[in-house]
């Protein structure tokens, strides 16, 4: 190696050499560009009901055949994809964003304020999440909104313990406590000093994040708390399919949006995977 | 692909029930006494005052009696009433001497004049109160019962027999202040019943156990049911698995359940209808153009040839007792093109937005709520789709803070007058069962006259004219009128079926279990 690289030059390089990453990522782009442009691609509209196409098999004129009402199984994985994606990514964003600000203020402040913030991370960790997020959708009602709302409250914690752990390592550190002694706020702290220092690692929790919320999504819209009909998310696409008549003759059914959730967990879980390993100076793997 | 797809199905339905079952081998019973039973709704509670729930009626009659029950050929048979006899201004009925309550206690008249006083009483919160309204009731001696209807009514047994006027226990009830006695915790507790099982617990969401009544008045074979409140589709993957013996299946899986082995399906016709309630005191809904355009814009055809796999029919009327309908009807066939300009005629504003409730859980009316949203939608009318428990529909009915609701059932067959309850000005809900608040007093000027004749001919001829007013004023939202199947398991013997699925369970007290 004869010319120095940047540390994300070299960052980038360790993960383009990870070949299960690189597929996460790739998979993971292709289903994006696909649900952005899901009303162009899909051919038909998600909801269009039509008796006369009645749980028809795939077919030139419906790729993935049509469900119990003719609506078109494509048309809905599509824009179903939308719906996940967006709910997993916006409340991994919220999660993160609440979480890393508590995370650095608690690093950086220490004391009281460390120990409040602490302390409202271990009781929302405390609390089996599942429970406390289908009570609050009950409560609160199922829409979209609600779930990235109550997603991000019971997450916020996993990005907020990354954060503090650093920050409280970052502020012994001799720069920042240089930047201390020519009198830098706190503030200033955390916005030149400590968010940049973090981000790396709080992308990688980001990444593991949306692969739990998709998931977290679609197991809400099965219980019937989450997306409602006749909007379509893989999770209700899974309800619609719970019967044993659909199960044992039409996998078409079932078989899009299971393999869509399990296929897109997977690819955010490698790619998460790959980050880590990329953004860690003293990692082995390439 | 099938293999694959036979052992995933297997896994996720796994996953599907595998949670809902702590009832399948209960420790004190042996499972040979123990029958699963499913319930296509969650029971609330179980009080005769309550208005008409469905499943909170399938629970009741196997715990409590009546005087008289129909049977699977809609005929009236005895129960508590050994035989009765119709005369111009009263009916007496000759009740079955030395019966006991399950907790020993002799049962007399007087717990069906006290029953029929209290249900009569619009101070006890009965819903049967209207229907009894100004009726007078005598026992003349502890095996006699005399009711005399305010005016001649023919219809009047259809109206007080199964699943209405359970009879209540006066030595239970009987301290019991008349205001406060709808709150009594008896209703969620009702251990004390005439039925051939007594109560013995509901788990919420679980199920609802019940044992053999040993004061019954012939002895019951079964020591145990359990009523479970599931979904159709986990009710027919149970009865393949063997951990359900009776339940009422979906007309599209059929040929699922027929490839299990050992059950047996039946079908028969329905007595009640699947239709949309829209709530007739709110302005949007009044004018009756408004409602033919909703049916003309529901291909309610398509609707039974796919729901339903063409197991059933298209309901043009409030009325289902045969005589009581004209040769022809309105049809409201199939034409959006018709609703959409009904919609505009009648100044439908499409900016409206209409609510449909329904109690999901059952697969046809599930797909009809979906179609009828994008049907409506098609015509002009946004709907937007919520689905509600048992009790947020029933409070939403009596304050009428619904839009539409989508329900079905009851129990129209016998004698047109039990449909005539759903139409009449004087039963609103949850006094009748008027859910959508119609009014229209010439036609109930009709129904009274009719039911004050005797001959048939003469009420026929009344019951048609009023079922004509009814097809054109359209007071529901009718849309299919579904076969009734039962799936049962080999081990229940006995089961006879009935199309009425709210007397479903009218012959428990004869059901054994084989092996």
């Amino acid at each position: 190696m004869s010319t120095a690289l940047s540390p994300a030059a070299l960052a980038a390089r360790r993960f383009l050499g990870n070949r299960l990453a690189l597929a996460g990522a790739v998979f993971l782009t292709a289903a994006g560009v696909l649900a952005l442009a899901a009303p162009l691609v899909a051919g038909h509209d998600p909801n269009a009901v039509d008796l006369a196409a009645f749980r028809e098999p795939p077919s030139a004129a419906h790729l993935l055949g049509t469900d119990s009402t003719g609506r078109d199984v494509f048309a809905r994985l599509l824009h179903a994809g939308r719906i996940s994606l967006l709910v997993g990514l916006l409340s991994s964003l919220a999660a993160l964003a609440v979480g890393t600000l508590l995370g650095a203020l608690a690093g950086v402040f220490g004391g009281a304020v460390d120990a409040v913030v602490m302390r409202a991370a271990d009781v929302v960790l405390s609390f089996p999440s599942l429970v406390v997020i289908v009570v609050l959708a009950g409560v609160l009602g199922p829409s979209t909104a609600m779930l990235v709302l109550v997603f991000a409250a019971g997450n916020w914690p996993t990005a907020c313990r990354v954060v503090r752990g650093l920050t409280l390592s970052l502020r012994e550190q001799e720069y920042v406590q240089a930047a201390r002694a020519f009198g830098a706020g706190r503030a200033a702290l955390i916005g030149r000093h400590v968010l940049p220092a973090v981000l790396s690692q709080v992308a990688v929790v980001g990444t593991l994040l949306v692969a739990q919320m998709i998931l977290l999504e679609a197991v809400l819209s099965f219980l019937g708390l989450g997306v409602q009909p006749p909007r379509a998310s893989w999770g209700t696409m899974l309800t619609d399919a719970q019967n044993l008549t659909l199960l044992q003759t039409m996998p078409w059914l079932w078989l899009p949006p299971g393999l869509a959730i399990a296929l897109t967990v997977l690819a955010v879980n490698f790619v998460g995977d790959g980050l880590r390993d990329a953004v860690d100076p003293k990692g082995t793997r390439r | 692909m099938n293999r694959l797809s036979g052992a995933l199905a297997v896994v996720l339905l796994g996953l599907a029930i595998g949670c809902s079952d702590p009832t399948n081998t209960p420790a004190r019973v042996s499972p040979h006494d123990a029958i699963n039973v499913y319930l296509y709704q969650k029971p609330k509670r179980f009080s005769p005052l309550d208005p008409p729930s469905g499943p909170d009626q399938q629970v009741m009659t196997l715990i409590f009696d009546n005087l008289l029950a129909v049977d699977d050929s809609y005929t009236f048979v005895p129960r508590l009433a050994e035989r009765w006899e119709v005369a111009e201004d009263r009916i007496t009925f000759h009740l079955r001497q030395g019966l006991k309550w399950s907790d020993g206690t002799p049962f007399t008249s007087r717990d069906v004049l006290f029953t029929y006083k209290l249900l009569a009483d619009a101070e006890s919160g009965s819903a049967l109160a209207g229907r009894l309204a100004g009726a007078a009731f005598e026992a003349p001696d502890d095996t006699t019962f005399v009711i005399r209807p305010a005016r001649p009514n023919v219809g009047f047994l259809s109206l007080v027999a199964r699943p209405y006027a359970f009879i209540l226990p006066e030595h239970v009830l009987g301290r019991e202040p008349v205001d406060r006695i709808a709150s009594s915790a008896f209703f969620n507790h009702p251990t004390v019943g005439l039925g051939p099982y007594t109560f013995v617990s509901y788990r919420t969401d679980q199920y609802v156990e019940l044992a053999a009544n040993p004061h019954y008045r012939k002895p019951v074979s079964i020591a145990r049911i359990f009523l479970k409140p599931i979904s159709s589709d986990v009710a027919t993957a149970q009865l393949g698995t063997g951990e359900m013996d009776l339940a009422q299946i979906s007309p599209t899986d059929l040929r699922t359940v027929a490839a299990f082995k050992g059950v047996t399906v039946a079908a028969r016709p329905s007595p009640g209808f699947i239709r949309m309630a829209a709530d007739l005191s709110d302005k949007r809904f009044a004018d009756p153009r408004i409602r033919r355009a909703m049916l003309h814009a529901i291909d309610r055809k398509a609707l039974v040839a796919q729901l339903l796999a063409g197991r059933g029919r298209v309901q043009n009327s409030s009325f289902v007792t045969p005589w009581a309908l004209p040769g022809t009807l309105e049809e409201y066939a199939y034409d959006p093109a018709r609703a959409r300009s009904l919609l505009a005629e009648a100044g439908w504003n499409p900016a409206e937005k209409v609510t449909l409730s329904w109690i999901p859980g059952q697969r046809d009316r599930d797909a009809a709520a979906t179609v009828v949203q994008s049907a409506l939608g098609a015509a002009g009318m946004t709907v937007e789709l919520k689905q509600v428990q048992a009790a947020e529909l029933l409070e939403s009915y009596e304050k009428r803070t619904f839009d539409l609701a989508l329900y079905g059932g009851g129990s129209y067959a016998a004698d047109p007058s039990s449909s005539a309850t759903t139409i009449n000005c004087a039963a609103f809900y949850p006094t009748g069962s008027n859910v959508s608040n119609y009014c229209d007093p010439s036609l109930d000027t009709l129904t009274a006259q009719a039911d004050a004749l005797t001959d048939r001919e003469q009420r026929a001829k009344l019951y048609q004219e009023a079922a004509r007013r009814d097809n054109a004023q359209v007071p529901y939202l009718w849309l299919y009128n579904p076969d009734t199947l039962w799936a049962t398991s080999s081990r229940l013997r006995g089961f006879k079926p009935s199309g009425d699925f709210t007397t479903g369970f009218w012959n428990a007290d004869e059901w054994t279990v084989a092996g």
